[in-house]
């Protein structure tokens, strides 16, 4: 880990395990990450993968069994040991989130003033109602809300998703938090209303200079805005690396078949599956964890750490692939022709 | 909101006429007034010239339309035991059995909302548990056995309540306590089940991630969207308490409607009956439109009309 680099979130071997009726499920496997300060991260898998867990795990929103180890640092503070007041000022303050579903996010009863005004004052508690309510409508301006004094009285329902969704981002920016965790921002959205959403949260990390990760699961949406890519199965990183790096010359296996498996990548021919399922997070899992569905499996695929280490022909990206780390031969695009 | 209630009261008339009618089909089939209503050895004669003075010598038809409308102006005819009007009695007997029924139906409310919370907030420990068992437990025992229980051993046994009557505050101690029981059981499963779905609703994930404080979010959050089905409910236990009179205040001898009912069922009084089960009727249905009224109010999703 570089000492240098100013990240305003850093995953040090954070492991995320259940118990459950089967047992102990691990839904995390020692995810390493980190975000640079200004920058936009993309956390990209199938469900399944982990990346929403790795979110809630910032904002220590998991199902209340959940065990969570190593370390997560927001602004170099170890939050893991949160608790209380402290964990809620963090909460209120410095890491805010974006659910997927704006219709869900929303308090169905509460008008949408009122739970801006919540928000802006669980940040700042010294701020006046009055004060929180031009604040409110200042931001939904902001984030593009036509006519933002009307809509403050307004109900969820009567707005549409795409509305809705600049209504929740402007929920988080109330706050004026450092970071911003987006968990699949546009999966609830049709097409038009997805890019304007990328779009605004784009302006946001430009302008306002605001941190921001988004979990997905479509690569195509995200790389447009990106800065970095950090692509996760089965509740482990695979690789990451810049977008544009990673999307040309894939490091990881997993990540040449997702490219491969997006409609509209192989014009014409029938959509590429990845075949076979991601493993239950109930198994324990030796080497490489999508070893078993990879076409180029090796020997050396059944003892491979879980963890990415730098590739050593391109030192700002790590791959968990023993064969790309251990050869640093070429990409995937070469071996896989 | 006028409109609504406007609409929704304007739907009681039907409720009228409908229970006019079911109740004038089932009186005429439980048997024949007339003979009832005469001495055991009254003469043919007699018999004759009671069934023309209560009207019933006339066409079905002309009771029947003759019934429905004087039910509307809420008379009933004179009571054929106590020759007083039917609708008097009824109204008499009223407000002694809102006074058995309403306390209860408070006190399950704020009582069901308390374990409900308490046991949503723990689903999993011993004490969570506990709690829902003991509602099982309550909700498996009978109301009636459980006021004759409570009167054998606080008014026999102990001696410390009376057993019977409309004395004083004492003797509603035992009413208030059954009823009370009996609403608690379904209400507090449904509050804890309503406020553990309530718990999974994304909008208290994002109440949580806003760092709000648990008991904001529980009160503000999770308990308005768990409220609406608890309300309706309310309006179903109030005429669930309603019916357990027509066997608790006979059982205390408590002079309320229940007891005027069952009464008046036994000696075919007629008017009385008729009296007591439409009251009753649009009672309830008031009751549920008020409930339904509440629940309107607090969610802005049934108010909207629907958009242009």
């Amino acid at each position: 880990m570089n000492p240098e680099t100013d990240d305003i979130l850093r995953l040090n071997q954070v492991s995320v395990g259940l118990r459950t009726a089967g047992g102990e499920a691990r839904i995390l496997r020692d995810v390493s990450f980190s975000v640079e300060r200004g920058r936009i991260v993309a956390l990209a898998g199938e469900s399944g993968s982990g990346k929403s867990t790795a979110l809630l795990a910032v904002l220590r929103l998991l199902a209340p069994g959940a065990r969570v180890s190593g370390e997560i640092l927001v602004d170099g503070q170890n939050i893991v040991p949160l608790r209380g007041r402290r964990l809620r000022d963090f909460r209120a303050r410095t890491a805010r989130m974006v659910f997927q579903d704006p219709w869900r996010a929303l308090h169905p009863m509460h008008s949408i003033g009122g739970q801006l005004v919540e928000s802006a004052r669980a940040a700042d508690r010294s701020l006046s109602r009055k004060a929180a309510l031009d604040l409110a409508g200042d931001t939904l301006s902001r984030v593009g809300i036509p006519d933002p004094h009307a809509r403050l009285r307004s109900y969820p329902h009567e707005v549409s998703g795409g509305q809705l969704q600049r209504i929740v981002i402007a929920m988080a920016l109330v706050a004026s938090p450092s970071l911003l965790l987006c968990d699949e921002p546009t999966t609830a959205l049709d097409v038009t209303t997805q890019a304007q959403i990328l779009e605004l949260l784009q302006e946001l990390n430009r302008d306002l200079g605001i941190s921001i990760v988004v979990a997905t699961h479509d690569l195509d949406v995200i790389t447009d805005i990106a800065d970095e890519l950090v692509v996760m199965y089965a509740g482990a990183v695979s690789e990451e690396g810049p977008t544009e790096q990673v999307m040309a010359r894939p490091e990881h296996p997993y990540t040449w078949s997702l490219l491969q498996a997006a409609p509209g990548r192989h014009p014409g021919e029938r959509l590429r599956a990845i075949e076979g399922r991601p493993p239950s997070p109930l198994t324990v899992i030796t080497g490489c964890p999508f070893a078993p569905r990879c076409e180029h499996r090796r020997q050396v695929c059944e003892t491979a750490p879980l963890t990415p280490v730098s590739v050593a022909h391109a030192p700002e990206r790590r791959s968990s692939c023993v064969r790309v780390t251990a050869a640093s031969a070429g990409s995937m695009e070469r071996t896989s022709g | 909101m006028l409109a609504y209630l406007a609409r929704r009261l304007g739907l009681i008339v039907f409720v009228a006429i409908g229970v006019s009618t079911l109740l004038f089909v089932l009186v005429r089939l439980s048997g024949d007034a007339a003979t009832l209503l005469a001495p055991a050895d009254a003469s043919d004669e007699v018999v004759e010239a009671i069934r023309v003075r209560h009207g019933l010598d006339q066409p079905l038809i002309v009771q029947y339309v003759n019934t429905i409308l004087a039910n509307f102006t809420l008379d009933f005819g004179q009571s054929f035991m106590f020759g007083l009007p039917a609708t008097q009695m009824v109204f008499e007997r009223l407000a002694p059995s809102l006074w058995v029924v309403l306390p209860p139906l408070l006190f399950s409310l704020v009582g069901a909302l308390s374990i409900g919370v308490y046991a949503a907030l723990r689903p999993s420990r011993l004490s969570g548990r506990a709690l829902m068992v003991l509602t099982f437990l309550f909700d498996g025992v009978p109301y009636f056995w459980l006021a004759m229980l409570l009167v054998l051993v606080f008014a026999i046994n102990m001696q410390v309540l009376p057993a019977t009557g409309n004395a004083d505050f004492s003797a509603l101690v035992i009413p208030w306590t059954v009823l009370t029981i009996y609403g608690l059981a379904t209400l507090s499963r449904l509050t804890r089940g309503q406020l553990l779905d309530s718990f999974t609703e994304g909008h208290v994930a994002t109440a949580r991630s806003k760092g709000i404080h648990p008991a904001r979010v529980l009160l503000l959050h999770a308990l308005p969207t768990a409220l609406p089905p608890i309300l309706a409910w309310l309006g179903i236990q109030f005429s669930l308490m309603f019916s357990a009179l027509l066997i608790l205040e006979p059982l205390m001898n408590y002079n309320g409607l229940g007891a005027l009912l069952v009464g008046s069922v036994s000696n075919r009084d007629f008017p009385v009956i008729q009296a007591s089960v439409f009251s009753l009727a649009v009672l309830i249905t008031l009751v549920n439109i008020l409930m339904d009224t509440i629940v309107r109010t607090v969610d802005p999703r049934l108010r909207t009309k629907v958009a242009q």
